[in-house]
């Protein structure tokens, strides 16, 4: 399972989610979707304007667990 | 992105207006069954009156049978159509609805079968009813796919 540690970067860049919302050029429902990890999926584009953003790498932000339940093939 | 509840299209129009006009008509059915059989079964058997007191009731009792999973296809319809005006076509609730309104329609043509005992009339709408319903079952499977991509769609950030 993948785990979005959105928020742990937003606190250290100290950017609220309507202002990365805004600059990414996603809607907030949309952002607030992924940080709280419901999305089912991330296009490349978003994430490639939030590392910038952000000034961060995806390994920063996305983070992967095993889990045992196979939800989704 | 979203400004469609504004305008709603002629075909939904149409189809309101189509729905209910039907519900009008089955109201209508309701009320003046008993007068429209005893003119048709005397019609049908020339004034006999043994023919008609012995096959009214049964035939009576028959058909109000069969309004019913038309009263309950017209209010799914109804409120699929209040569905597809507030844009929310691809959702969990109208493949609900398509799957009732299939139920509905072979209900219908199991009443209409029995009712082929009586009027040969009967085995038409049984057949038509079959295949209206298998229809209804398609057309399931499709929204169904759709809304699943749907919802897909929509938690993609």
């Amino acid at each position: 399972m993948i785990i979005v540690n959105l928020d742990v970067m937003m606190a250290k860049r100290k950017i609220s989610l309507g202002e990365l919302a805004d600059r990414v050029g996603i809607t907030p429902a949309n952002l607030s979707i992924l940080k709280t990890g419901k999305a089912k999926a991330v296009r490349f584009s978003t994430l490639d304007k939030i590392c910038r953003i952000l000034d961060c790498q995806p390994a920063d932000i996305l983070e992967y667990e095993y889990s045992e339940n196979e939800m989704e093939d | 992105m979203k400004d469609q509840t504004n305008k709603i299209p002629f075909a939904t129009v149409i189809a309101m207006a189509m729905t209910i006009l039907t519900a009008l008509l089955v109201v209508a059915m309701t009320i003046f069954l008993p007068a429209i059989l005893d003119f048709y079964l005397e019609y049908v058997s020339g004034g006999n009156a043994s023919y008609i007191s012995t096959h009214k009731t049964p035939v009576l009792i028959l058909l109000y049978a069969a309004l019913i999973p038309v009263y309950a296809a017209v209010s799914g319809l109804f409120l699929l159509l209040s569905n597809v005006h507030r844009d929310l076509i691809f959702t969990r609730s109208s493949v609900r609805l398509i799957s009732l309104l299939s139920a509905c329609c072979y209900a219908e043509s199991v009443i209409c079968a029995v009712l082929s005992h009586y009027f040969i009339l009967g085995a038409v709408l049984c057949f038509a009813a079959l295949l209206l319903g298998t229809l209804m079952l398609v057309v399931r499977s499709v929204i169904a796919q759709a809304a699943e991509i749907k919802a897909e769609n929509d938690f993609t950030v």
